[in-house]
């Protein structure tokens, strides 16, 4: 099994900026369309801050992922800094169930991990609250896991690198008994996270299909079910599941890629030295560096699904390449035909659409577009939705765009708006193909229907 | 010289348009078509959206007393993904307003768009065209070979057409392209 089986099903978030008790389920790709103030860039967000806490970037999120918003009391709902902010994902990662939420504050400036949930339905639950972490293993999976363990003499294999099997592990599972492995409590940092291994020292050792690991400085037994990883060299590793969700969930938020309504007069401007850069930044400016590498990469061509989209929607004549000033930096040139294009000469729309496609040849595990249609054409939006649903990843775009409406299918998307609460609800279609018959029926568009009716 | 004759493309992934263009720019290289034919256009448009037959009467209406609609003949080409041909088709039809039937042509993909690169390169795809084109490439290319939709235009120079006419719904697409 691979990394590649880990899927985002649902999103929760309560308590941040309008988002106050949401929860959504996704899809491969999924389109937010909502009226201004609804609450659409803040779902965005919340992902932003989520990934902010764990994966701080060099500067101000290290000590305070809240500083981007100018502080705590900015992003929680109605400033009301009693409150904490929960940000839970539901995850299908190797036929599993996992759920995983964590609950925090800021006030008082200070960023707090109050509590984190990690649950492998039919596994095991870690629940870290304050100092404590509690574990609760499932029953039916630890009476079988128990039995298989203490029926094993010797290692079924061994694993370098580990530590393995031996009499006096036995021993000391004996000792400690099934009982209370079942259900206990030890003491971690208050810091320390699920994703951090709850401090260092994490091992583990294999029993067959069974590993124990022992977690948060060794004070925590954790049973789970071994499994196979194959790692980008195609080589195959053993893990125990709990360590595989948990680089799963890392994977996950440390790869998402969001993007920010795009300047590209800002872009444009940006002439630098080359550096290899394989990730977009949000404001995505730094552009020509990330598909210069792509380019490189490529053995000097651009990835052919950018090539193919920039033919189908400027011109077969259309050619990019990369040239170097004398003061060595980097800039895009554009041909159409013979004839030369340079930055200040190439449409903003060109940007968007070359911006879009880079960040899909990324690779990201999520990525997310706030206002998509912006600068575009819709034959740029038809064929960018197209490759949006062909990403490979799990995509969130939001528009405020009938257009963009009309062209996705109503099961992709969510409707945003706010209650009378100035709270922001979230909805789908219940029945998309019920409501594709009613509007044939009506003969009027899904933007029709939404903007001057009501579909959800 | 023959006045054009101006067609418009519409499917439910519009990266199959440089495909379809392909293969009718290689018809009429040649010869199989008149030169006079002119894809004016590649539209979106999921199938059963009431959007479908607005395109239709704005590709067909002409705006302007005393002039030609701005194009000929509109071709809607659907992906039946291996249920009834005639259900998809009849399920497509209702969109179109009556008044224009007559210039439109509805060509129903027993799968969808890869079936014409399998049978154009000899390749028996069962029930997943998408799959034995993957199958095949990794054959050909490696085992980390993959293939994505925006290759699907790559494929047109490599068809034996003479090879695709097995396939009812390339005949069917001839025949949507005669004026």
């Amino acid at each position: 099994m691979t990394l590649e089986g880990a899927e985002l099903e649902e999103i929760w978030i309560r308590n941040f900026k309008s988002l106050k008790n949401v929860r959504v389920k996704l899809k491969r790709f999924n389109l937010l369309i909502g009226p201004n103030r609804a609450g659409k860039t803040n779902f965005l967000e919340a992902l932003d801050l989520l990934r902010a806490i764990y994966f701080p970037r060099p500067g101000g999120e290290q000590v305070n992922p809240f500083l981007k918003w100018w502080g705590y009391d900015k992003i929680v709902w109605r400033r009301d800094e009693t409150l904490p902010i929960t940000i839970g994902l539901s995850l299908k990662i190797m036929d599993y169930d996992v759920v995983f939420e964590t609950t925090f504050t800021g006030v008082g400036g200070a960023f707090c991990l109050l509590r984190e949930i990690v649950e492998i339905e039919g596994v095991v639950r870690l629940e870290k609250e304050g100092r404590l972490l509690k574990v609760h293993h499932d029953r039916d999976f630890l009476d079988k896991a128990w039995e298989r363990i203490m029926s094993l003499e010797r290692p079924q294999e061994a694993v370098p690198g580990v530590i393995t099997w031996s009499s006096e592990w036995k021993k000391r599972l004996e000792e400690i008994g099934k009982e209370k492995i079942t259900d206990y409590v030890v003491e971690v940092e208050e810091r320390a996270s699920f994703l951090r291994m709850y401090g260092t020292g994490a091992s583990a050792v294999y029993l067959g299909d069974i590993s124990i690991s022992l977690e948060a400085e060794q004070k925590a037994i954790v049973l789970s079910p071994s499994v196979d990883m194959v790692d980008a060299m195609g080589k195959t590793t053993r893990e125990p599941l709990i360590w595989a969700v948990r680089d799963a969930v890392r994977a996950l938020l440390s790869n998402m890629l969001i993007l920010r309504p795009v300047e590209t007069r800002r872009v444009r401007e940006q002439i630098t030295r080359p550096i290899k850069e394989r990730r977009l930044s949000e404001d995505a400016l730094n552009f020509y560096n990330v598909l210069y590498t792509l380019f490189l990469s490529n053995k000097g061509r651009l990835p052919e699904r950018i090539e193919v989209a920039v033919k189908d929607l400027f011109g077969d004549d259309i050619s990019i390449i990369f040239n170097l000033t004398e003061d060595g930096r980097i800039y895009m040139r554009v041909f159409e035909g013979e004839l030369p294009l340079d930055p200040p000469m190439i449409s903003d729309g060109f940007y968007k659409v070359l911006i879009i496609l880079t960040a899909i040849e990324t690779r990201p595990s999520i990525l997310v577009i706030d206002e998509l249609e912006n600068s575009l054409h819709l034959e740029a939006i038809e064929r960018i939705l197209d490759e949006l649903k062909d990403a490979g990843c799990i995509v969130i775009a939001t528009t405020h765009s009938p257009l963009v409406i009309d062209l996705v299918d109503p099961a992709d998307i969510i409707f945003v708006d706010r209650n009378e609460e100035g709270a922001t609800v979230m909805k789908r279609i219940e029945d998309p193909e019920d409501l594709k018959r009613r509007l044939a029926e009506a003969g009027i568009t899904l933007s029709e229907g939404w903007f001057y009716g009501e579909v959800v | 010289m023959a006045r054009s004759f101006k067609l418009c493309l519409i499917m439910e992934d519009r990266r199959g348009g440089l495909f379809f263009k392909g293969i009718i720019e290689r018809l009429k290289v040649e010869g199989k078509l008149p030169p006079n034919l002119i894809v004016s256009g590649v539209r979106k448009s999921e199938k059963c959206n009431p959007k479908l037959g607005r395109i239709v009467t704005a590709c067909l209406t002409p705006l302007r007393p005393h002039q030609p609609p701005p194009l000929d003949r509109v071709i809607v080409i659907v992906d039946a993904e291996g249920g009834p041909v005639e259900g998809a088709r009849i399920k497509t039809l209702e969109h179109i307003p009556s008044r224009f039937r007559d210039k439109v042509r509805i060509v129903v993909l027993e799968y969808c768009a890869e079936e014409w690169v399998c049978a154009g390169l000899g390749i028996s795809f069962g029930d997943d065209p998408v799959r034995a084109l993957k199958d095949h490439l990794r054959k050909e290319r490696g085992a980390k070979a993959d293939y994505h939709k925006f290759m699907l235009a790559g494929f047109v120079s490599k068809l034996n057409l003479v090879r695709l006419l097995s396939c009812r719904s390339f005949r069917e697409f001839l025949k949507a392209l005669q004026p």
